[in-house]
């Protein structure tokens, strides 16, 4: 016994140094193959989620994502939606869209876009849109997220 | 690379020495011959930040200096048989060349060490491996990753972080924090500018705090479902990346930084020679404590050899030995496996050992077996960022400008 288990004490350590190269070669392909199979995706709360609606507004388009409320158990009380204009180069100085965001039928909020300042203005319909947590420059889009307490809760 | 480590050290008992033939003595003949082969090993791979740098790397010359670098210290630790006091050159250059490397790509890429919210939303932060104690039971819990960063392509994503810290657990356990990690070389190479303690009594009961660190990250994390680490207790931010301040928030979590920084790794660690943010505030060192379990490799004390003299208790940079661990022959479970207790034994009674194998008859091989990945996995990670990091200062120095 103690003999097996000193086999197996050696063979373990010296497997270790190919084990480490190993690690290092898979480091490059591995990561994609196990995104795909364990269906991991990045949080909801740091990408802003799908886009749920593409609104055509002729040379540019109004990208809805879904509304953000995950929580750990459930839903929370608040949280936000994100809206991008696409693409950059076809935003007219001054963008603005009426979003029904639980989709009632009725829109909740209005907002407008100063593109070139990145100013942006909310107005809310109901109480459900609370404010406009943040404007955010990205490469191909400007995003807006507005803050909104779940009409679920 | 064990058979011409065992070939080319006559005093050492190595298992491939059986295999000896025209190889031995060719190695004999040439010993120059060793550190070009061990290069191939620690050098030559193909892990992807050693490629990036190797691309703008190249040219400059840093490669082969990083390279005979590399095999400088590692032939130097197989041949005067001490191990920390090489691996702590090695390991505090790494870092300082990873923080040299990291900040000069941040700035020509983006322009400055901030990270914009526009950079988090497009999932653009790059992962390290502090922030996985964060995200494991969110994970398990919402199928999503609560970290900005890309999940699987580009520099540092985080399943390539993921994947490296899975097979650094299985081949070094907790040897990670003292062979892998790019950011414990500033700990440690901070402990190491004063020449005596003026902190040497630090009470036992605050190598619990890492523990207690972990379970607090792990518990906000999950229920924010955000990476606690990195928001508010990263010490590491001061000298990486961080998030622009634009609110009262951001200045508090940024003044904790900062003051995390110069308090756990600058002078705590210069004030008592210990690497005080790894060995008592680290979560994810206390998590890789745990790996020590599964891992073969383990540090003991042969009893007979030992005479209590303690040098190894009040050495440990990471705290931990106590006497209790002493009496038993082992060390506690966060023993790093970083050789200092092995350096100072004035005995000689503490070595590397394989598990399942018995105490004392083959240190030399332990040692060897022992050495080859966990060198083998610094280089790795380290190499391609120290000969970034070199091509920059050589940069510097030719043209005045790191760009």
């Amino acid at each position: 016994m103690l003999r097996l288990k000193a086999f197996l004490g050696y063979t373990l350590a010296v497997l270790a140094t190919p084990l480490v190269m190993v690690t290092f070669l898979a480091s490059g392909p591995l990561p994609s193959i196990l995104v795909k199979a364990t269906g991991l995706t990045l949080s909801p709360w740091i990408d802003g989620d799908v886009v749920r609606q593409a609104v055509d507004r002729g040379a540019y388009q109004v990208l809805l994502h879904r509304p953000v409320f995950d929580g750990l158990v459930g839903e929370r009380k608040q949280g936000f939606m994100q809206i991008d204009w696409t693409p950059l180069s076809a935003l007219p100085g001054r963008v603005a869209e009426e979003v029904d965001f639980d989709e009632d039928g009725q829109a909740d909020f209005r907002l407008e876009l100063d593109v070139q300042t990145s100013q942006a203005t909310l107005t809310p319909y109901n109480s459900k849109a609370v404010s406009i947590e943040g404007v955010y420059k990205l490469e191909t889009a400007r995003a807006v997220r507005v803050v909104l307490r779940n009409p679920r809760k | 690379m064990l058979l011409v480590y065992g070939l080319t050290n006559p005093s050492t008992p190595c298992a491939a020495r059986s295999l000896k033939g025209r190889l031995a003595q060719t190695l004999g003949r040439w010993p120059f011959l060793m550190p070009l082969a061990l290069g191939f090993l620690t050098g030559l791979n193909l892990c992807p930040p050693f490629l990036l740098a190797f691309t703008g790397a190249a040219w400059t010359g840093s490669l082969g200096l990083t390279f005979i670098f590399f095999n400088t210290l590692f032939v130097l630790m197989l041949y005067t048989g001490r191990t920390d006091v090489y691996r702590a050159i090695f390991f505090i250059v790494i870092a300082v060349g990873f923080i040299i490397f990291f900040i000069t790509n941040l700035i020509e890429v983006r322009g400055s060490m901030v990270l914009k919210p526009e950079n988090m939303i497009c999932g653009q932060a790059p992962f390290c491996h502090l922030a996985i104690p964060s995200i494991i039971v969110p994970a398990a819990l919402t199928r999503t990753i609560v970290f900005p960063g890309s999940l699987a392509t580009g520099f540092a994503n985080v399943f390539a972080m993921v994947v490296l810290w899975v097979g650094a657990s299985l081949t070094l356990g907790r040897g990670w924090c003292s062979w892998g990690c790019f950011y414990g070389g500033l700990d440690e190479g901070f402990s190491r500018l004063a020449k005596k303690p003026r902190l040497k009594h630090i009470d036992r009961r605050w190598t619990y705090l890492p523990y207690a660190v972990l379970g607090g990250v792990v518990l906000v994390s999950t229920l924010t479902l955000s990476p606690a680490y990195c928001e508010w207790l990263c010490p590491f931010k001061a000298v990486t990346e961080f998030p622009a301040v634009t609110s009262f928030k951001l200045g508090v979590q940024t003044a904790i930084f900062v003051s995390l920084f110069v308090g756990l790794v600058i002078v705590l660690p210069i004030l008592s020679k210990r690497r005080i943010q790894c060995g008592l505030f680290c979560p994810l060192g206390a998590l890789q404590s745990l790996t020590n379990k599964i891992n073969i490799f383990e540090v003991r004390i042969d009893r007979d050899k030992c005479v209590d003299c303690g040098r190894c208790i009040s050495l440990c940079p990471t705290f931990s030995l106590d006497e209790a661990s002493v009496r038993q022959g082992r060390t506690l479970l966060s023993c790093t496996r970083c050789g200092k207790c092995m350096d100072h034994c004035p005995k000689g009674a503490i070595s590397y050992h394989i598990k399942g194998t018995k105490l004392g008859v083959s240190a030399e091989k332990a040692r060897a077996l022992f050495l080859y990945p966990a060198f083998l996995f610094g280089t790795t990670i380290g190499g391609g960022m120290l000969a970034g990091a070199i091509s920059r200062l050589l940069k510097l120095v030719t043209t005045g400008s790191m760009f």
